[in-house]
């Protein structure tokens, strides 16, 4: 889904922005994989189907230590989708990397592009990357950093949920 | 076609969020277009409602959740009388619109008698409801707690949270008032989503908010989730901001019968939260108010120290350490008050900095100190402490300074000013600036490091430490603060006289 909407590069309520954030995951801990999965499928389709109405598009990554995410849209929609998620229980120290206008989007095709961690043989590719964003790791974290790794791990949450 | 009807219509959804009213009804409610986007709970719109009290709002709540829960087994023709002040009366109905809907019908006499005229309505919604916010407005708030104290049953209970958001002025300051007023909407936004229907949510005004809850025994997670969602960040006009909450607690009868008591204990606690650093929450005990109280006192006494002669300063001389000679001296305030006795310069002087007293006093240490050093053969020199909120405010520091110096012919380059550590790392240039034209005065600029406590910045004020001020027995001129009749015979075993007129 390419849009062929044009935006003005301001930092009008109409202008397409870019949000990258992480958080801990807080969820984790006390549930079986099952009920995991569950609540991953839940959230999953819950922002697919609000994000695709708010022509939102990006991608997330969530892995035992946490979440990544990559917002785009309209600014305004971008932040009340934040205001959303932000508020959720499941997550804690959200630490914003970077809010700012962007000319086109990284993530077009997906309403949530999506990179589970189920297999627990792989390194977590957040640990280091939250330690870093919380101050509690060597360097500090930028948004750059999450959008790379975020364009290199994603898959299709289509696929994933359809598997 | 509804709009016209001139009947204020609101249409409920099971979790009594409005999901649609008619124009009549916003008139009512005086609710802003701001919230026309939003699926606000119906308590935080009947806030809205002039002279309507915080029973007669629980009544209708009670009222719409019965039909509500009862679904089509209520009588459909049950109405609610309520009146508003003393000559006017809404009468409201609850009907249901499927199974998933419900609608609020209130018949306000003013409006069926003079359909289109609804001033009256708006000027009274506007008077009840914060503007910006869409909350209730401290004079909501107030009439609340006087509707509370008036009517108050031997086992009514209620809890007060206070709140006042950390680091706002700040990014009010760098992202300008538009930013800041937008991020108060969304502060406003979250809280709503954390509170219940029944609690009464508000904006004093400023960064300052308050809930009053019925139910006391989830003000503690309330206040815990409070602090953490607050303290996430916002996105806010293209800004990303980041502030924090810190919230005071008061129970009611436990904390005090009166509604009065409530507020000044919740402050108290909330007072306590700030000086501990912010991003926490306190509840309010005894204590707090006991050392409110002799702080108060303290200052009321202070306020009067200065013109009733009851302030002195002594002096804590300084030795060369090579030859052990003196070279110079430390003011130290004292106060000698005639029922206290001496209080101890530590238990004063933060009083003094937090109630603004210090300028004056400030003022009368720097005149004082710089006549009495005039008398001492240079060039020994004066050494006067000086606060961080006499730093804030360098213009008058300077003007205290030069008119001392004036005053007295001291020499600028025998003048001493110690300035806390601390103080100088308050952000912004200006203090920066102020010690750089002190310095071109030739005063000279001595920065004391202190060991203190995190959230103790108002309290440092750096004595000698050796003797942890005066206001003791002086017999030992050698260690402790000396008063300036002492000063001469100190001189004069070290070889030097006095400077006498």
């Amino acid at each position: 889904m390419r849009t062929g909407r044009r935006m003005k590069k301001t930092n009008m309520a109409g202008a397409l922005y870019r949000l990258i954030y992480c958080s801990r995951n807080v969820i984790l801990q006390a549930m079986p994989d099952a009920v995991l999965e569950d609540e991953i499928r839940a959230i999953l389709a819950n922002a697919r189907q609000r994000n695709k109405a708010d022509n939102i598009t990006g991608a997330l990554l969530f892995t035992a230590s946490g979440f990544a995410q990559v917002l785009e849209g309209l600014r305004d929609v971008v932040e009340r989708t934040f205001e959303r998620i932000n508020a959720d229980p499941r997550h804690a120290d959200v630490t914003v990397l970077s809010f700012t206008p962007t000319e086109h989007r990284s993530f077009p095709d997906w309403p949530v592009g999506f990179s589970g961690q189920t297999s627990p043989d792989m390194p977590d590719p957040l640990a280091h990357l939250l330690a870093d964003a919380t101050g509690a790791g060597p360097r500090a974290t930028t948004g750059s950093d999450v959008l790379r790794l975020l364009e290199r791990v994603v898959q299709r949450e289509d696929e994933w949920v359809a598997a | 076609m509804l709009a016209h009807l001139p009947l204020a219509l609101a249409v409920l959804d099971a979790e009594s969020r409005l999901v649609f009213w008619n124009e009549q009804a916003a008139g009512l409610f005086g609710v802003p277009p701001l919230m026309a986007a939003d699926t606000p709970p119906l308590t935080a719109i009947l806030a809205g409602i002039a002279n309507l009290t915080f029973q007669q709002r629980d009544r209708i709540i009670a009222f719409t959740a019965t039909h509500i829960a009862a679904g089509d087994r209520v009588e459909p023709e049950s109405w609610l009388r309520i009146a508003l002040g003393r000559d006017r009366r809404i009468t409201i109905q609850v009907r249901g619109i499927g199974s998933h809907y419900w609608m609020l019908v209130i018949d306000d006499g003013t409006m069926a008698l003079a359909a289109g005229r609804r001033e009256p309505a708006q000027t009274g919604g506007d008077a009840w409801l914060d503007p910006l916010t869409g909350l209730g407005n401290r004079r909501h708030f107030n009439q609340t707690l006087r509707t509370l104290a008036d009517n108050a049953e031997p086992d009514s209970r209620h809890t007060l949270l206070m709140i006042d958001l950390d680091r706002f002025k700040p990014v009010n300051d760098t992202f300008g008032p538009a930013v800041g007023d937008a991020l108060l909407c969304l502060v406003a936004q979250r809280l709503r989503r954390e509170t219940r229907e029944e609690d009464l949510l508000i904006r004093l005004g400023g960064d300052e908010f308050a809930i009053l809850l019925t139910n006391g025994e989830r003000a503690e997670a309330l206040a815990t989730r409070i602090v953490d969602i607050l303290s996430r960040p916002f996105l806010v006009e293209g800004q990303i901001a980041q502030i924090g909450a810190s919230i005071g607690i008061a129970h009611s009868p436990e904390h005090g019968p009166s509604a009065d008591h409530l507020t000044r204990h919740a402050e108290l606690a909330l007072y306590d939260a700030k000086s501990a650093g912010g991003d926490v929450w306190r509840i309010f005990e005894p204590t707090l108010a006991t050392a409110a109280r002799t702080r108060r006192d303290l200052e009321t006494d202070l306020r009067k120290a200065l013109s009733l002669g009851e302030l002195s300063l002594a002096y804590q001389a300084r030795f060369d350490t090579g030859n052990q000679a003196p070279t110079g001296f430390e003011a130290v305030p004292c106060w000698n008050h005639p029922t206290r006795g001496a209080v101890p310069t530590q238990q004063f002087m933060p009083v003094a900095e937090d109630t603004g007293c210090i300028v004056a006093l400030a003022g009368w240490m720097l005149t004082t100190a710089c006549a009495e050093a005039a008398h001492w053969p240079a060039p020994m020199t004066v050494a006067v402490h000086v606060s961080p909120r006499q730093l804030a405010d360098g213009e008058t520091l300077f003007d205290a300074v030069q008119a001392a110096l004036h005053a007295s012919g001291l020499a600028a380059e025998r003048l001493e000013l110690e300035i806390v550590e601390s103080a100088l790392l308050s952000p912004g240039a200006p203090v920066q600036a102020e010690l750089h034209r002190l310095r071109a005065l030739g005063v000279r600029i001595v920065t004391l490091w202190t060991t203190s406590a995190p959230g103790m910045a108002t309290t440092e004020y750096a004595v000698p430490v050796e003797t942890g001020g005066c206001g003791g027995i002086q017999d030992d001129p050698a260690g402790r603060p000396i008063q300036a009749a002492e000063i001469d015979a100190l001189l004069h075993r070290h070889g030097s006289n006095r400077i006498t007129d």
